[in-house]
């Protein structure tokens, strides 16, 4: 009846075996990978693997619940400061790995595809993938450069009220959107010019960083603000 | 205000879900059980007997293992919506057979609001499996040319002589039938489709 990785995600306890937790689901992956967790971790448990790493077990249970689970939403109600420093920790990882390697990687594989077509087209697409990724380079920029330092000065009390953390819900756009449309262009309207399996690459490529983008701003959106809310208002 | 009701059909094994279901439903006139069955051997049966526009069911009732799919219940082309209600969460595969998916712990205006939306997306019914609804008209081709050369929703509405309410709904079902949200993706489209000519952008 209920599906099994449901069930088992719901009931991970903090003596659970982190290499268990992998094995319920593999897509939480990248969540330990953006936290720096190394492999090799034998039989430790969560707990004990959290505290090597600086992370409080309930949060990073939720965490792997919001990455397993389709339409999970997070109780965030106990998570406090020290909460608030480690999301804050894990968003600013994604954002070096998608600056540094998810995106460089699409760049490439992208120029790739672009390269088996006639002009006419790969200008077109060229301008769409590049409208892009300014897009998506200006929303890291903004959380890098003002989200995440002010989350910092709300951490050390040094706030000069200025900004809010609802002034970032107000202004964080959407840039899944032309990511979608791309994955489905290249599903239903993409020529066959560029060989099957680099489609087929490319594709996969797209469809895996959007569904990690969808979880990191589902974290910022449902963990992150409204911790940082809960801090604002109470200190 | 439409006063018809639209005609609902139960399958939920729990009488308490059951009970609790039907009374959210009762302080809503625009649906009616019709039929409440705990057993899918009974639901094909009621189904003719009813026609109801909706079923709603809980996916525990079916072993989703087995190839069984939950739309050979409901035979025809203009069958009625299907709806599942739940009070777990299930794979993607499980869902997709569905129109909606309801939770037990949505609050009751969001969930006459899936039932709703459910109704309306298997309404002409037929058209679920025709290509009409799914190739752009030649108008729906003609609106998204205008929007891929980067013209407004008012200048489009002008040079087709409609309202800008109707260039609006024709990009509503421009981005559904195409999957093509964004303007700059239309634009690609329209390149890829041969609408359009690079020099017209």
């Amino acid at each position: 009846m209920a599906n099994n990785k449901d069930m088992g995600f719901l009931t991970i306890k903090h003596s659970s075996k982190m290499a268990d937790i992998l094995d319920k689901d593999v897509f939480i992956l990248p969540l330990l990978y953006h936290f720096g967790i190394d492999l090799g971790f034998g039989e430790a448990s969560v707990e004990d693997v959290c505290l090597k790493y600086g992370i409080k077990p309930e949060l990073f249970i939720t965490m792997c619940r919001v990455y397993a689970l389709k339409g999970y939403v997070p109780d965030c109600s106990a998570f406090d400061k020290d909460d608030l420093g480690t999301v804050s920790r894990y968003i600013h990882q994604s954002h070096v790995y998608y600056l540094n390697e998810a995106l460089p990687e699409l760049d490439r594989q992208f120029a790739e595809v672009l390269g088996c077509y006639e002009e006419v087209h790969r200008k077109v697409l060229s301008k769409f993938y590049s409208d892009y990724r300014t897009e998506v380079d200006k929303h890291f920029e903004y959380e890098e450069k003002t989200v995440l330092p002010y989350i910092g000065k709300l951490l050390a009390g040094d706030t000069d009220g200025a900004y809010s953390i609802a002034d970032f819900e107000d202004n964080h756009s959407d840039i899944e959107e032309n990511l979608y449309d791309l994955r489905n262009i290249i599903v239903k309207y993409l020529p066959g010019d560029a060989p099957y399996r680099m489609r087929y690459g490319l594709l996969t490529d797209i469809i895996r960083f959007g569904n990690e983008l969808d979880k990191h701003t589902f974290i910022e959106n449902r963990i992150l603000v409204p911790i940082a809310l809960k801090i604002e208002k109470n200190g | 205000m439409d006063n018809r009701q639209i005609t609902v059909v139960l399958a939920e094994p729990s009488a308490i879900i059951s009970a609790g279901f039907a009374s959210v439903l009762a302080n809503y006139n625009t649906f009616r059980i019709v039929e409440r069955v705990s057993d899918l051997r009974f639901l094909p049966d009621v189904v003719a007997r009813y026609s109801p526009e909706i079923i709603v069911v809980n996916p525990v009732l079916f072993d989703y293992k087995s190839k069984f799919s939950v739309r050979s219940i409901v035979s025809g082309t203009d069958g009625p919506a299907l709806a599942a209600l739940t009070s777990t969460l299930y794979d993607e595969m499980v869902f997709s057979q569905f129109d909606a998916v309801i939770s037990i712990y949505d609050s009751p205006a969001a969930i006459i609001k899936s039932l709703r939306k459910a109704v309306d997306a298997s309404k002409g019914g037929t058209s679920r499996l025709k290509n009409e609804d799914y190739d752009l008209s030649e108008r729906e081709k003609e609106i998204l040319v205008a929007v891929a050369k980067g013209k407004t929703n008012k200048e489009i509405a002008d040079e087709f002589n409609i309202s800008v309410y109707t260039v609006i709904s024709h990009r509503k079902n421009i981005s559904q039938k195409t999957g093509i949200k964004s303007i700059a993706g239309l634009t690609v489209y329209a390149m890829l489709n041969n609408m359009i000519d690079s020099d017209e952008l």
